[in-house]
Formats: structure tokens, C-alpha cells, sequence
């Protein structure tokens, strides 16, 4: 295969994966932009480091943070280094998970989960709230960031006080889960817990009660960012899964998302797909 | 740009977008399988209104047939918000226009479809996913 064939199976393998929302595994270095060589990888990448720079405790802190303004869009047309940098793997899975997605993809065969419930207008919670082909947006105040996702119009508050999560008997779980952070240096870290049994992890990957999201967020140039996510799930994974997103500034603000206005389409509780073809619209 | 890189990215926001829509992170709130995607169809009509919604929008469709009258079509497009980082806008369609839609009709033979693009009188394309330079 010439280079030209080689770039577009590269262009196209590495579009079908984020198509899947598995988007791109960290390779150990390989994730195409400098300074995320510098992110740990493997094991290592459920850690978490130690805060140290400026933690945006007061708006003079804030200040001194790296300018994450406007709206910032999941980059799949290109990355920094190349498609070639880019290498996808999928998660390790347990036994039990793994036979849990034997049967859902043997289901698909059967017309069923071919329509995830995100079609009745659930928002899919963390982790894949993340990457979905609609803009984020950075709010810092004093001792929080919040995420603001244009999709289903959904926020992760990131409280970076230095609080810790709740004890178990006091965590609510939810749709984004319970996030504190830190700033090291310009990469903003961020723990999170407490998952409602609704999010996946991967298309019929559920999680465990004891999944954890690991996220790591620096720019790698102006208008550039990477988004390093670790989930870490003892009883569903074989081992941490780490995945590497690239975003772009765009111009703009993110708009409104009222998944129900108008929707169309739907999952019966086995996730057989309907679409509503009359003229009138919902709302 | 080099030309067989500008090659590789339009080839790569075509596959993008199809490999996006087949697996459905494109449709974001949901997946085109009721759609039969493999397939295109094209239809020569009036538009009778263009929903601009979330989470699609969404054309009716009036297409002249057989009998001598029209058969009502719904056709879902891309959010609002996609479209209009895409060169769409409200006005893109209005009721009266005369287009020609081509459309990944529904499975189940009912008069529907996901929309590809829209070509208009002078020639303009629109496409419901990005095309590329």
C-alpha cells in the first residue's frame, strides 16, 4: 500500500474508533502533542499527582491559570501529530463484562440495543458526556471549575478547594459523578466518583460501584487541548483504561440543547429504535 | 498544504462523518439504525416546513407521485447547533423552496429518512454532515 493508502486506512480506522466512542488509547507517549509525553501512562495514570502552581483559589489565582476561554470542540478532523500518532485500543475487559457484551452485541443481532436510551433524552453521564460531537466550555471561579457540555446542556462542577469526596454513605450518585481537581501546573487533574448504574463506559460496557474517572486536561498550544480520561473499574476492567481526546478552540457560544423539543426518535426498553415521522412538530 | 494531505483530510472528513453516523456518535442522542444507510434516495420537492430543533431538525417534504398528488415526507436532519457550525442557518430552507433531497430512507418503508444534502435550483449543495473543502 502506498503512502497515500496507508494515511487514508490510518484516516479511516481511526475515524470508525471515534465513531464508536472509544475513541484513542494513550499509547505511552505516542499521543501526538508535546506535553502529553509528559502525562503518565499504564498503571500510573490512575494516580493522582500533588497540586503544585497556582490553584485558582481567588480570582488573583485565577488569573495566573492557563486561558481556557471560549468554546472548545472534540478535534476529530485532525490532531497534532498526525493521525499516525494515534493509536486506538479497546478496554481489557473482565470476564463477567466481557460476557455481558457478548450478549449485547448477539442482542444487536436480534434488533435489540441497536437504540441507546440517550434517544428518550436521558444525557449519557460520565464518562461519554465528554465526547460527544457538540462543544464544552471552562468557567473558573474561585475554588471550582465548571464544565459546561452543549450536549443535553449538562455541567460537571470540579470543586478544586481541596475538598474531598463525600464518604460513601453521603454520596449521592449521579449522572457526572462527584469531581475534585487540582491544578499541576498548567494540567488541570480530575477525580471523580459516583456513578449512577445508568452511564456506560463503552457501548455495552456497563460499570461497578466502584468506578473511578481519572481526567487530565492541558492545552498544547494556543488553541489546542488534550483530555487524558482513565477509568478505573476493579470489577470490569482487567486494567486501567486509558483514552486521549484532542479538542479545538472554535469560534462562538455554546447554544441550547433541549433534547425533547422536537424529539423524533426513541428505545423501547430493549432498545428496538422508533422514529416519529408526522409533520407536527413536538414543542 | 501538500495536495495528497489535502486528499487525506477531505477523504478523512468524509469517513469521519459516514464512520460517525454508522456508529452514531454523530446522531449524538441516538443511532441511525432505523435508517437504511447503505442506501440513497433522491427526491425532487417542495419544502412545506423546516423545523429548526433540537435535537434534529427536521423537513417535511411534499414529492409529486403517481396519482397526480403529493406524498408527505419527514426527513431528520442534524442538530440545529451542528448545522449551524456548518454553514446552515434557518433560512437555509424555507416553505416553497423547490429542492431535490437525497435521503437514507427509513427500513421499515414508511416516508422518511435521514438527510444527505440538499441541492438547490442554482446547483448549491447542502450536506447534513460536513463534505470538507
Amino acid at each position: 500500500m502506498d503512502d497515500l493508502g496507508r494515511n487514508f486506512a490510518r484516516a479511516a480506522a481511526l475515524a470508525v474508533l471515534l465513531g464508536a466512542g472509544t475513541a484513542l488509547a494513550d499509547s505511552g507517549g505516542g499521543s501526538g502533542a508535546a506535553g502529553a509525553q509528559a502525562w503518565p501512562t499504564g498503571a500510573a495514570a490512575a494516580q493522582l499527582g500533588k497540586p503544585y502552581g497556582p490553584q485558582g483559589d481567588t480570582w488573583a489565582s485565577i488569573a495566573k491559570l492557563p486561558d481556557w476561554s471560549g468554546i472548545w470542540q472534540l478535534d476529530w478532523e485532525h490532531s497534532r501529530g498526525g493521525l499516525a500518532a494515534m493509536r486506538p485500543s479497546p478496554p481489557k475487559l473482565l470476564p463477567a463484562a466481557q460476557a455481558k457484551l457478548t450478549a449485547y452485541r448477539a442482542g444487536q443481532k436480534e434488533g435489540e440495543d441497536l437504540q441507546p436510551q440517550s434517544a428518550n433524552c436521558l444525557p449519557p453521564g460520565m464518562p461519554q458526556i465528554m465526547t460527544q460531537p457538540y462543544p464544552l466550555e471552562f468557567l473558573f471561579s474561585p475554588g471550582k471549575v465548571v464544565i459546561l457540555i452543549e450536549a443535553y446542556m449538562q455541567e460537571r462542577h470540579v470543586f478544586t478547594d481541596g475538598r474531598g469526596h463525600p464518604s460513601p454513605d453521603d454520596l449521592n450518585p449521579g449522572f457526572q459523578g462527584n469531581s475534585i481537581g487540582h491544578w499541576e501546573g498548567d494540567t488541570l487533574v480530575i477525580d471523580t466518583v459516583g456513578f449512577v448504574p445508568f452511564t456506560q463506559i463503552a457501548a455495552g460496557v456497563g460499570h461497578s460501584d466502584e468506578m473511578r474517572i481519572v481526567e487530565r486536561i492541558r492545552k498544547t498550544d494556543a488553541d489546542h487541548m488534550l483530555i487524558q480520561t482513565t477509568i478505573i473499574d476493579p470489577k470490569v476492567l482487567a486494567a486501567p483504561w486509558t483514552t486521549v481526546h484532542p479538542y479545538v478552540r472554535d469560534k462562538g457560544e455554546l447554544m441550547e440543547y433541549e433534547c425533547e423539543q422536537n424529539n423524533r426518535d426513541s428505545a423501547d426498553p430493549e432498545g428496538r429504535p422508533g422514529e416519529r415521522i408526522g409533520a407536527d412538530a413536538a414543542h | 498544504m501538500r495536495p495528497e494531505l489535502k486528499i487525506v483530510r477531505r477523504t478523512a472528513l468524509v469517513c469521519a462523518a459516514a464512520a460517525l453516523l454508522a456508529a452514531g456518535v454523530a446522531a449524538a442522542h441516538h443511532s441511525t439504525a432505523m435508517f437504511d444507510m447503505r442506501k440513497s434516495v433522491t427526491l425532487d420537492g417542495t419544502i412545506k416546513d423546516f423545523q429548526w430543533t433540537n435535537p434534529h431538525t427536521w423537513i417535511v417534504f411534499e414529492v409529486p407521485n403517481a396519482g397526480g398528488g403529493t406524498d408527505e415526507y419527514g426527513i431528520e436532519g442534524m442538530s440545529p447547533n451542528y448545522l449551524a457550525r456548518n454553514g446552515w442557518s434557518k433560512h437555509t430552507l424555507s416553505p416553497g423552496d423547490q429542492v431535490e433531497l437525497t435521503i437514507h430512507p427509513l427500513k421499515d418503508g414508511r416516508k422518511g429518512g435521514f438527510n444527505v444534502s440538499v441541492k438547490f435550483p442554482d446547483g448549491k449543495v447542502m450536506y447534513n454532515l460536513p463534505h470538507g473543502p
